[in-house]
């Protein structure tokens, strides 16, 4: 579903992402590891469309209705209406618009485009109050607004449950983990476990293993320096946690 | 040098120790009659020698300041100034442009030895190149041979004048022309001498660059003049010193400072101003107006100003940055303190022209006794300004409760993509962190001290090593005999 | 000045919804052009109006001495043909002087685009432990001008909520003076200034904190766009012997075209020590992390800036707690043109 081909991406002049390649296809779940500044960030930044990032060459190609497309291309709100979804490790705070609303307008925005129908607005609200129970929340959240005055885990929470009210076909999920203590995590990553399904991609960026012990990968990537550096199954994040990153630098 | 009691009758004053600077020199000086008008002028010019073209320029400042008003907008009120009451030109008579610090009236050495500015070889402060300029004069210039080596010219603007035209010709002016203000115009026209600075293509001025200005004859008024040019890639750090005897009388003091700074330049220019301040009683002084400005030009260049100011009965000066090259930095960082009769109309103008460029603002004022302490700002953004960012924060300290602190900032942006943050605030001295201090065995005065101290930290960080360790000194004395 | 007989003249249906819910209003007076029209106004006790005299000045005098609701709905127009439409002025004066509680709406709308002027006063006298909730409109069309004074005066323990919606047009110059004269006495002044096409809106603000103990707070919103132009004077003024005060201000201007200019000049001026004192300003636009937030979610570009554009405008009706005046002041703006409060040309790619 998501083809990363010989990406060269540079900020400011400095080289970030260097010659990277991967494949992650519909039902994976890949976990991108790797040691602080080796590119993490910025690759999930880039599959979502942030802007200031120069590419240099390679390219990002998203397949949907059976052809690729290339990401580089698209706006930002052109991919999430094709169904890139980016859970942010850092999500920011917009008070003034409710979560309700906000959840609203996305959701109606990307049916538009898909050619599904929209739903009136009770419909619309008891879908959302149930997919609050996935992630725990109260629902007299959703009148707050949006992340405005919520702590870390509820943050990453808010982040999972607009995951699961606007149903991506892509979710890149970046350092979900990070900040939280284990009882958030758990719930987080059981949001997202029940989230996995066949047909959908899941791209878990982390840089620690925990994360993995409830959220189980099918590949582990280590990307260190700007690229690739091995790739494997679930035993290599194992193998991170007792060695660490230096082998790679 | 007179001494003074410390009168504690008003707890709530705080009371400046004695001035020691403020001790007069006995010596034989060259002096233009009083009053301003043509032959004056041309006296000036006469005296040093200047090419056809100076006169020139002088004549044409002068005709234009003559259909000009002194202006009265800024926050301070003061007696009018007679200008035909003035003297425009004293100079000791042993001093030309090319002697040596050995054939100087040895009276001339003492006084700059007692101000610790040390003018003779065996004394010389390491890392610093010295312009000694007394009453309107430049005495001598240190190091003069080091920095040659480098292509660094640092000498007095008269010397300059006739050594390089070329360069006065080319920047004298070009960021403060006559036509400015109406000091600008007088200074224009009057200006006996000041620094000129050149630092060639990439070089980092291996030594700090120093003018001290000593006012010393009666009813004379100070017009320097200084032109500092940082070509392209070039470094250089100036420091700034004045102090002038305590008399009754006023005395004027209308300086001009321009500083260019070529593609990659930095010029980082510091002073710590400690002027008389006039007596607690408000009598005598000196009236400080200044015109202070520098123009980024090239590409990523940049200017940072930094001042302590403490004294003069009245300022009126806005070091300011022109920011034309892209990418092109300006900063300001300011701490002024005002105490018993003394007001200060002081801040900064950041004009963005430039693409990306970048201005930064962060004044400190401190009001005692019977002061007030304005700062006035002006940040603008041109339409061609994209992408330019400012922040500014003022913060002023009352300590007592009869000074008074105002802040007038004006922030102006006619383009879209530019961003300005600008905050101010007004506080006392915390009576939580007093008692903690005092709790832990610090005596009032001194936690005092501190606390002032802490609250100027962000800008003397700014300062070159020597110059901090000055203005904390600087500002501790000041604040001597305080009960808060 | 006016074109028809007053008795003649009907209060458009859309108007009187926008304006009232008449059951929750105590009191609606209505001018048009300036002249009281006393067969539509509904008139509390306490409430008097003294119209006519050879300027046809309208002067309301409302004393308030129990909780009441006031709307004062001064409507602008002309229906006479274009061609025979002529420019004129229009003076307007209202005192109130309220000694319990009150919650008062002042709107100024013109029905059509026309070119007049209109000089505005509204005066307050806040008695002891008095409090007034304002809501203050001003929509009068591109082609008008008009200079509004406000005169507050605050004493002991009273306190005052006043909000503005300052619609641009030719020229719309306000200044607004408080004096805090009484100790324990408050004020909040909050605007949104919505200026465009080539609208410009002047605002002096000058608060006097004269004793002990008082308190203001300003926040002040403006969004500029195309080639209007928003200049803000705030000046506090703290005396000697106003200690334990306290003074907060905050301008922020989102300046969203090129050809928009915004000039800012928040002043303190303070004499006493033992104060609290800030002010802030900002101007710059939208929050580039939040647009890519809600532009990753699936909203397009222009939907997003719609929506962080209306989300900072509710900042300043957030805070006005009293319904009947935040209710009113909200009707109005859902009115307004979209590009008025909340689209954007999306020109610049850069914003």
């Amino acid at each position: 579903m998501l083809k990363v081909s010989k990406l060269n991406v540079q900020i400011d002049g400095k080289d970030v992402l260097r010659d990277l390649s991967f494949k992650v296809n519909a039902g994976e779940v890949h976990a991108i590891m790797g040691p602080n500044g080796s590119g993490k960030s910025t690759l999930s930044k880039m599959i979502a469309g942030y802007p200031g990032y120069t590419v240099n060459s390679g390219d990002i190609e998203y397949e949907i209705n059976g052809t690729y497309k290339s990401l580089l291309k698209m706006e930002p709100d052109e991919r999430a209406k094709d169904g890139v979804f980016l859970a942010f490790q850092y999500p920011v705070e917009v008070p003034g618009v409710s979560n309700f609303a906000f959840l609203r307008m996305a959701f109606n925005s990307i049916c538009r485009h898909q050619g599904a129908p929209e739903l009136s607005e009770e419909k619309f609200r008891k879908l959302v109050e149930e997919k609050t129970k996935l992630v725990e929340m109260a629902p007299d959240f959703l009148e707050r607004g949006v992340n405005a005055g919520f702590s870390g885990g509820e943050k990453k929470r808010n982040e999972i449950l607009q995951m699961a009210v606007l149903q991506p076909r892509l979710a890149i999920l970046d350092e979900t983990d990070s900040g939280l203590d284990i009882d958030a995590l758990r719930v987080v990553a059981n949001g997202v476990n029940k989230l996995r399904s066949p047909d959908r991609a899941m791209v878990l960026i982390t840089h620690y293993q925990r994360l993995l012990n409830f959220i189980v990968p099918d590949y582990v990537h280590v990307l260190a320096n700007g690229r690739i550096v091995r790739s494997g199954g679930r035993e290599l994040a194992l193998e991170l946690e007792k060695n660490g990153y230096n082998a790679y630098l | 040098m007179t001494d003074r009691e410390n009168k504690t009758s008003n707890v709530e004053m705080i009371q400046p120790t004695d001035y020691k600077y403020g001790f007069v020199t006995d010596i034989d000086t060259d002096t233009a009659p009083i009053g301003l008008d043509e032959k004056v002028i041309r006296f000036i010019s006469a005296k040093k020698n200047e090419p056809e073209w100076m006169l020139n320029y002088r004549l044409k400042a002068y005709r234009h300041w003559l259909n000009m008003k002194e202006p009265t907008w800024a926050n301070v009120h003061y007696p009018k100034i007679d200008f035909q009451k003035i003297r425009y030109y004293s100079a000791p008579k042993a001093a030309g442009a090319k002697k040596n610090f050995e054939d100087l009236d040895p009276e001339l050495i003492r006084t700059f030895e007692r101000l610790g500015i040390p003018l003779l070889e065996q004394k010389r402060i390491s890392g610093v190149a010295i312009d000694a300029v007394f009453d309107s004069v430049s005495v001598g210039t240190t190091q003069k041979e080091t920095l040659a080596k480098y292509g660094v010219i640092f000498c007095s603007i008269s010397e300059a004048i006739q050594e390089h035209p070329e360069l006065v010709k080319k920047y004298f002016g070009s960021v403060v022309p006559y036509a400015d203000n109406f000091y600008a115009a007088l200074n224009a026209a009057v200006f006996t001498d000041g620094s000129f600075c050149y630092i060639p293509k990439g070089v980092h001025c291996p030594l700090d660059l120093s003018t001290y200005f000593r006012i010393n004859a009666k009813d004379t008024g100070q017009f320097e003049r200084t032109l500092l040019i940082a070509d392209e890639g070039s470094y250089v750090n100036y420091l700034e010193g004045c102090t002038a005897p305590m008399r009754d009388e006023n005395q004027l003091h209308a300086a001009v400072v321009e500083l260019v700074a070529l593609e990659r330049a930095e010029i980082n220019y510091s002073t710590v101003q400690n002027w008389y301040t006039g007596d607690q009683n408000g009598v005598g002084g000196v009236y400080n107006f200044v015109t202070k400005r520098g123009k980024c030009v090239g590409k990523k260049s940049k200017i940072s100003w930094t001042q302590v100011e403490s004294g003069s009965a009245i300022t009126w000066k806005y070091p300011s940055v022109i920011l034309q090259g892209e990418e092109s930095v300006g900063e300001f960082y300011s701490v002024a303190l005002t105490h018993d009769y003394m007001q200060a109309d002081t801040g900064t103008k950041m004009i963005h022209i430039g693409k990306n460029s970048r201005s930064t603002i962060l004044s400190k004022g401190i009001s005692t006794g019977n002061s007030v302490n304005s700062y006035r700002g002006l940040v603008k953004f041109m339409p061609s300004a994209d992408g330019a960012r400012n922040y500014s924060q003022c913060d002023s300290m009352l300590v007592g409760s009869s000074s008074r602190a105002c802040t007038f900032p004006s922030i102006e942006s006619k383009n879209p993509t530019a961003m300005v943050e600008h905050e101010a605030s007004t506080s006392r001295i915390g009576e939580d962190q007093l008692f903690y201090l005092e709790s832990r065995g610090i005596g009032k005065e001194q936690a005092v001290s501190l606390l002032v101290n802490g609250f100027c930290r962000d800008v003397f960080k700014h300062l070159p090593l020597e110059f901090s360790v000055e203005a904390v000194k600087l500002i501790e004395m000041k604040l001597e005999n305080s009960i808060g | 000045m006016v074109t028809m007989p007053i008795s003649d003249f009907e209060i458009p249906s859309e108007v009187s919804e926008l304006i009232c819910d008449s059951r929750s209003t105590d009191a609606a007076i209505y001018f048009y052009n300036g002249e009281w029209l006393e067969n539509h106004s509904k008139m509390g006790s306490g409430i008097r109006v003294v119209s006519g005299g050879p300027e046809k000045t309208a002067n309301i005098e409302i004393k308030g001495s129990a909780s009441q609701r006031v709307a004062v709905i001064h409507l602008y127009g002309n229906r006479r043909e274009a061609a025979l439409q002529k420019p004129f002025s229009v003076s307007c004066v209202q005192n109130y002087d309220v000694s319990s509680e009150a919650h008062i709406v002042e709107t100024h709308l013109a029905l059509n685009s026309i070119e007049f002027t209109v000089q505005n006063a509204a005066t307050f006298v806040v008695e002891t432990g008095a409090q007034v909730t304002f809501g203050q409109t001003f929509w009068l069309g591109d082609e008008a001008t008009s200079k509004n004074k406000v005169n507050l005066k605050l004493h002991q323990a009273a306190s005052f909520s006043g909000f503005a919606l300052n619609v641009g047009s030719s020229c719309l110059n306000n200044e607004i003076e408080t004096d805090l004269s009484g100790k324990n006495s408050s004020c909040e002044l909050h605007s949104l200034i919505l200026a465009t096409r080539r609208h410009r809106v002047n605002t002096i603000s000058t608060v006097r904190h004269s004793v002990a103990d008082t308190k203001s707070e300003q926040l002040i919103k403006s969004i500029v766009n195309e080639a209007g132009k928003v200049q803000f004077t705030g000046n506090i003024k703290i005396a000697k012997d106003a200690q334990k005060s306290n003074a907060r201000q905050l301008s922020q201007t989102l300046l969203l075209s090129r050809g928009g200019e915004a000039i800012t000049e928040p002043q303190l001026d303070v004499g006493a020590d033992d104060v609290t004192a800030t002010h802030g300003a900002t101007i710059g636009q939208l929050d580039e992390e939040q647009l890519f937030y809600l532009m990753s979610r699936g909203l397009a570009r222009n939907e997003a800036r719609h929506v962080l554009a209306l989300a900072y405008q509710r900042e300043v009706f957030d805070r006005v707690s009293s319904g009947f005046v935040r209710g009113h002041l909200e009707r109005i703006h859902s009115r307004l043109p979209a590009e008025m409060s909340a689209e954007f040309s999306d020109g610049e790619r850069a914003l």
